[in-house]
């Protein structure tokens, strides 16, 4: 028997957080979800992972060209100085907890 | 509403040139019926109705000087809001992206833009290309032209609404799984899905990039054909578009079509199809038969597990496209936040709807370890299986012949709640979609006033022929589109 799924950790590795009411709903959705993934047949079988490209593409010449204007790129954030993005600190100050 | 809206994309090009009316004036009346007219149909998300008038100045100019770009020059069209429009809104129908306007244009509008085209706005659709009814839009629902109370299909339903309420000459919507050929289908017009990599995908936003393609429609086949014309090329942007060399897409239309053959998938005509949709499709198959063509009986055994496959593989790779909607770089950005991790986790549980986490959930969950195998693992292998069978049955039969959804476009009151329900409706587009194949929805007959849509599905890069076959049948239809 297949081990079931962990509603919460999915939702912490796909970064979202659920409120109770969907929570409930999500696990009812997810339950009929998986069922339905269940219908598969048959056994996994190694495939080429560029398989799903089955006709022949070529990549472009890596030749350097102009890019966005940075500061075009900037505008389209919700937060940013003159140079980058913002975000939150991710790193502890010295003498701080956080 | 008047004659001159209803006119195909052939008819307007040919007035254009014989200087029955300018561009200006064709654009300044279809932005006077979008006015008018789309309050009741919800087709358009934004209207660029200055942009418009200019570029159609523009056209009118050059005709003047004798410097037409071809046919498209000069004629109104509006796309799906998930192809990028420099300096215009592209919201992907989603509240993630509430006000991005896009830095550069997707290759598709550059083309067009380049032939003349006069583009009219952004059309509605659900979440991300998540959905078959335009309901799972952040902004308003849109409604069929046919019937009010019913759904235009979806992802693409404004794309499919607007040209059949003539609220644009032609549209173009995207198809991951049919989202273009299932609308084209519930609101009467022509939609194709075109062969994987002949249109390219840059700026378009990715929801499963091993199955988008951006797609045409319009009201006849040699419209559709005419716009794809323009689309196809290879990109240098888009390492997935093809350099194989694309015909005039048009070339065939009007050639004989006595002697081809025409596969019946036996599993697409079991007792789960509607009897208004299997009548409407039988009476095509009867047309096409005093035409000449043979019918073929066939069968694609892993059809039965193709919609689980396409499921799993389309939610998976949106669960990895749609990581990048974190609140950084664009889009939303909740206000709450003590870290990062917090920000991103409130950004994206504000951000997107309930279908796009409900889909993000399950691409987690076929991409998590311990089920990786089972689930992603063994779709693969369906779709590896898929493509073997369909790639044997072009040795039997020249295209195929299925309908394009199971059941007439359902009432809104009739929404179910169970989403496996409506996935179930898809049934008959994802083969396309999994097998690379080029996907023909065209109307087929009406049941009740209601459009019916029949799909006709090739080999890799026939798009050609299935326009050939596509026109033959609209000729015995006498259509050119339906006009609600």
């Amino acid at each position: 028997m297949k081990p079931s799924f962990d509603l919460d950790r999915l939702a912490e590795l796909a970064r979202l957080e659920l409120t109770a009411e969907e929570r409930h709903a999500y696990l009812r959705d997810m339950e009929a979800l998986v069922a339905f993934a269940d219908t598969l047949g048959g056994e996994s079988e190694p495939i080429d992972n560029t398989s799903q490209f089955h006709f022949c593409s070529e990549l472009r010449a890596d030749i350097p060209a102009p890019c966005t204007p940075r500061h075009e790129l900037l505008q389209s954030s919700a937060t940013h100085t003159e140079q980058f993005f913002t975000v939150p600190k991710t790193v502890a100050q010295e003498g701080s907890h956080e | 509403m008047s004659e001159l809206l209803i006119r195909t994309l052939h008819e307007h090009a040919a007035a254009l040139e014989r200087r029955e009316y300018s561009s200006y004036e064709l654009t300044a009346a279809m932005l006077r019926h979008i006015e008018e007219n789309d309050t009741a149909i919800g087709a358009y998300l934004t209207v660029t109705a200055s942009a418009a008038l200019n570029s159609a100045k523009e056209s009118d100019r050059r005709r003047a000087v004798g410097q037409t770009c071809g046919i498209l020059d000069g004629i109104p069209f509006a796309v799906k809001d998930n192809l990028c429009t420099k300096g215009i809104p592209t919201t992907c129908g989603s509240r993630m992206l509430d006000g991005y306007r896009p830095p550069y244009d997707a290759t598709v509008i550059e083309r067009l833009s380049r032939a003349g085209a006069v583009l009219l706005g952004k059309l509605n659709m659900d979440e991300f290309g998540m959905g078959s009814s335009t309901e799972f839009s952040a902004y308003h629902i849109t409604r069929n032209p046919h019937d009010p109370q019913r759904i235009p299909g979806g992802s693409s339903g404004g794309s499919a609404a607007a040209v059949a309420a003539s609220e644009a000459v032609f549209t173009l919507g995207s198809d991951t799984g049919g989202s273009v050929r299932q609308p084209a289908a519930f609101c009467g017009v022509v939609g194709m899905k075109p062969t994987y990599g002949t249109v390219s995908r840059y700026g378009l936003v990715a929801f499963a990039s091993s199955l988008d393609q951006v797609g045409p429609l319009c009201r006849t086949v040699w419209d559709n054909a005419a716009v794809l014309s323009c689309l196809a090329s290879k990109d240098p942007k888009d390492a997935t578009s093809l350099s194989h060399p694309c015909p005039e897409f048009t070339s065939q239309i009007g050639a004989s079509v006595k002697g081809l053959r025409l596969g019946l998938p036996k599993e697409f005509f079991d007792e789960t199809l509607s009897s208004e949709v299997r009548q409407a499709i039988e009476g095509a198959i009867a047309l096409y038969e005093r035409m000449g063509v043979c019918m073929v009986p066939v069968s694609i055994p892993s059809a039965k597990s193709a919609l689980a496959a396409y499921y799993i593989l389309s939610a998976a790779e949106a669960s990895s496209n749609l990581a990048r909607f974190d609140g950084i770089r664009y889009g939303h950005r909740t206000q709450e936040y003590d870290s990062l991790e917090e920000l991103y986790r409130r950004t994206r549980s504000e951000g997107f709807g309930k279908e796009v986490k409900r889909r993000i959930l399950l691409g987690t969950f076929a991409l998590s370890h311990g089920f990786y195998d089972d689930y992603y693992g063994k779709a693969l292998t369906t779709r590896a299986k898929l493509r073997r069978e369909l790639d044997a049955l072009w040795t039997v039969c020249d295209a195929l012949l299925c309908p394009t959804a199971p059941t007439l476009p359902r009432r809104f009151a009739d929404r179910s709640d169970d989403p496996t329900a409506t996935y179930y409706g898809d049934r008959y587009t994802v083969l396309a979609s999994l097998g690379g194949n080029p996907a023909l929805s065209l109307p087929s007959g009406t049941h009740n006033g209601l459009p019916v849509g029949l799909q006709l599905v090739g080999k890799a890069f026939s798009e050609a022929m299935l326009y050939r076959l596509g026109n033959a049948l609209e000729q015995e239809l006498n259509g050119k589109g339906d006009t609600p």
